[in-house]
């Protein structure tokens, strides 16, 4: 199963300047396991942010799946082939 | 009434340019008291000195400098000033907000405000080194650009550490958006205020302030700093702002669907992934830089090292420069966003509204309404980066179709045709959102008294309504939901309470990005931070009451000019579909649109028309 992840902002940065990667999975996998293959394969600052996505502790991070943002209890949502999932901080606005 | 003020320096100078004479008169209490000081004083000032049908452009008309209460001190983001004339794009009124050290430094040389009237016969610029103030020969600046104006003369006054505001040849030749620049990339630019101050003969004004400003009540001032400073820190979005500034937006309004492309034709732009903040930042970025006392220090110095555009260096873009330059005209070329960016700083140029002017003469070309022997340059296709940053130099300097565009798109398109085809508000175009899928801002750009505007009532509550629901709820009693900006209900209420507080912080002095917007600064930290600097207490429905007074003396102004409900509806393209991307099919509904502003009128004490009920102007002691 082929996923898209688009990261954004502070998770971008997270992810060494990545803004998009193609992940593989075998198998059967949902949200929740995609945050957690992501968190160990870039470890330090992202392992932090999705850490603190899961725990509910620190509400910054928005997750997407094909343009529709999903609620904080929906990381056992199943994923399919070529879903795109963005990573992303909320909007800030200004001058 | 003689007063020793704190917070505010207490004094305001007057400069007439025509006879070359200055006076210094004391701020009177109820102006400060009234209307707070910067944009608040700023707009009585104008109302006052500024009659029904003046010309922007006459002698006598009024060019108003401001620093709030808190701006010099320590309050963090205070580095703020506003610029008050009357626009030379709209006609009505206009203001604009900057960055940077100008402020602070006209605040530590003893002035609150500056109010510059009258033309002088050569071109001039005026010297502020504390008390003493002195109208120079300026002939020999004239004609250059923003950068070596600011260099030559700080040059010549052997001082370095000047703070020098100043035009570019864009102000010299009064296109109609042309900006004031300070810290050669600090603008002062929506609604023309550079083109006023062109007309004037009047090139720069300098600056050398070491009087410091004196507060109230030192110890309870740091404290209240201490706790402004914290809330900041501590808000979930400051390293996002800290790292990108508004550059964040890019990406994310791309995703979203919201990004203006090729003239608002669509909301999404197909090449979008490469203006986006994370690669400015990788590819770009050499530093980050930050007005007076910001603990945010949003801005990012960059520098372009090879290819077309090598050499290029400057400070930002913000995003409403991206999208304006990049995704209005269909270019994806960021170096030649970066280099139109850095010649608009020095040509004192509106970012916005030079993008804006281009993307309509592209749709106009798109269109058959002009040609290639309309513009003289050949074909005005969509993405053309080398005719965007040609443009540029062009309108600047008013060369052959810039001298058109110049005029900004509303008055060129009365001459040329295409009137249709300008988004705008009152004159003033559109900044870079789509508000079709944000019902609140439509209603915003509507409504603002400069006309097609997202900083005088930019509500930030609305694009990010969980993290920050619960003082949603709090202070508006608002229950917010998922996609609270798709929705109608309570945008009038919101809108309000916004557009009153922005009039509070704007005429303090604090930064707009930290203010309300960002939004870890709420209006108690305004009141203690107030009471404190100035010895002043004030419960916040009073400060609350202020801004209030302000907003609708902003109104009466246009009022005045005749603007009318008619004037509060958005353009036409906004009642249309989205063409594509994730907000395709959105739209703005009219029907929903007039019940907001019915009660958007009823919640302001206006009449149906739009017009301040005399009840209403008795209340604010305007009447």
């Amino acid at each position: 199963m082929k996923i898209v992840v688009k990261y954004y902002t502070v998770m971008c940065m997270a992810a060494g300047y990545c803004r998009e990667e193609e992940i593989i999975f075998e198998g059967q996998h949902n949200v929740y396991t995609l945050l957690q293959f992501i968190s160990e394969k870039y470890g330090g600052q992202m392992k932090k942010n999705i850490s603190s996505l899961l725990k509910g502790e620190k509400n910054i991070i928005w997750v997407f799946i094909n343009g529709h943002r999903i609620k904080d209890d929906d990381y056992h949502l199943n994923l399919k082939e070529g879903d795109v999932v963005v990573l992303t901080t909320p909007l800030l606005v200004g001058g | 009434m003689s007063k020793h003020w704190n917070g505010w320096a207490g004094k305001i100078l007057w400069v007439d340019l025509k006879n070359k004479s200055c006076k210094i008169e004391t701020l009177s209490p109820k102006l400060a008291y009234g209307y707070l000081g910067q944009s608040g004083i700023n707009a009585r000032l104008l109302y006052d000195l500024a009659p029904r049908g003046m010309d922007p452009f006459d002698p006598a008309a009024p060019l108003i400098f401001g620093v709030g209460p808190l701006g010099g001190t320590l309050a963090p983001c205070s580095g703020r000033f506003t610029v008050t004339a009357k626009s030379p794009l709209t006609g009505i009124f206009g203001d604009s907000n900057c960055g940077g050290h100008w402020g602070p430094e006209l605040k530590m040389a003893g002035y609150d405000h500056i109010v510059i009237t009258g033309q002088a016969e050569q071109p001039v610029y005026i010297w502020i080194d504390n008390d003493r103030v002195e109208i120079r020969d300026a002939r020999h600046l004239w004609g250059k650009d923003t950068w070596e104006t600011d260099a030559a003369i700080k040059k010549e006054l052997g001082d370095n550490t000047v703070q020098v505001a100043c035009i570019g040849p864009a102000g010299e030749n009064k296109v109609r958006f042309a900006a004031i620049i300070c810290n050669l990339a600090r603008a002062a630019a929506r609604t023309g205020p550079g083109a006023v101050m062109g007309s004037k003969k009047l090139k720069a004004v300098a600056v050398r302030g070491n009087m410091g400003v004196s507060v109230a009540r030192p110890g309870q001032f740091r404290e209240a700093v201490a706790q402004a400073v914290e809330a900041i820190r501590n808000d979930p979005l400051y390293e996002v702002a800290s790292t990108f500034g508004t550059t964040a937006i890019t990406g994310l309004a791309q995703m979203l669907g919201f990004l203006p492309t090729r003239n608002f034709q669509q909301s999404w732009f197909e090449d979008g992934e490469k203006l986006r903040g994370e690669i400015l930042l990788e590819k770009y970025v050499v530093k980050h830089k930050g007005c007076f006392n910001c603990p945010v220090s949003c801005s990012r110095y960059y520098r372009v090292t090879d290819g077309r555009f090598a050499g290029t260096a400057g400070e930002g873009p913000e995003y409403e420069s991206i999208s304006a330059l990049g995704s209005k005209c269909g270019n994806s070329n960021l170096e030649s966003i970066l280099h139109a960016n850095t010649l608009c700083n020095r040509l004192g140029l509106d970012t916005i509204s030079t993008g804006n002017v281009i993307a309509w003469a592209m749709e106009c070309y798109q269109r058959g309404i002009i040609t290639d022997k309309d513009t003289g340059l050949g074909a005005l296709h969509w993405g053309d980066h080398e005719i965007i940053v040609e443009l540029v130099e062009k309108i600047a300097r008013r060369q052959g179709f810039g001298n058109l565009l110049a005029e900004g798109a509303l008055r060129a398109a009365r001459k040329i045709g295409g009137t249709e085809l300008v988004v705008h508000s009152k004159g003033m175009d559109y900044p870079a959102v789509d508000v079709r899928g944000t019902k609140g801002m439509a209603l915003s750009f509507a409504v603002s008294p400069r006309g097609g505007d997202h900083l005088k009532g930019l509500p930030m509550y609305e694009v990010g309504p969980e993290i920050y629901a619960k003082d949603i709820k709090e202070q508006l009693g608002i229950e917010v939901t998922p996609n609270y900006w798709l929705e109608y209900a309570t945008k009038p209420h919101l809108m309000r309470w916004h557009e009153n507080w922005h009039c509070v912080v704007d005429s303090l002095g604090i930064c707009k990005l930290e203010g309300i917007a960002l939004k870890p600064l709420l209006p108690v930290h305004f009141r203690d931070l107030l009471a404190a600097a100035t010895g002043w207490d004030l419960e916040v429905p009073e400060l609350e009451l202020i801004g209030e007074r302000i907003w609708n003396l902003e109104r009466m102004f246009i009022v005045r000019e005749g603007i009318r409900r008619r004037d509060d509806l958005p353009p036409a393209r906004m009642f249309e579909p989205i063409s594509n991307g994730p907000a395709k099919g959105e739209i703005l509904n009219l029907e929903k649109f007039n019940q907001m502003l019915d009660e958007y009128y009823t919640l302001r004490g206006w009449d149906q028309s739009g017009v301040p009920t005399k009840e209403k102007l008795l209340e604010l002691g305007l009447h």
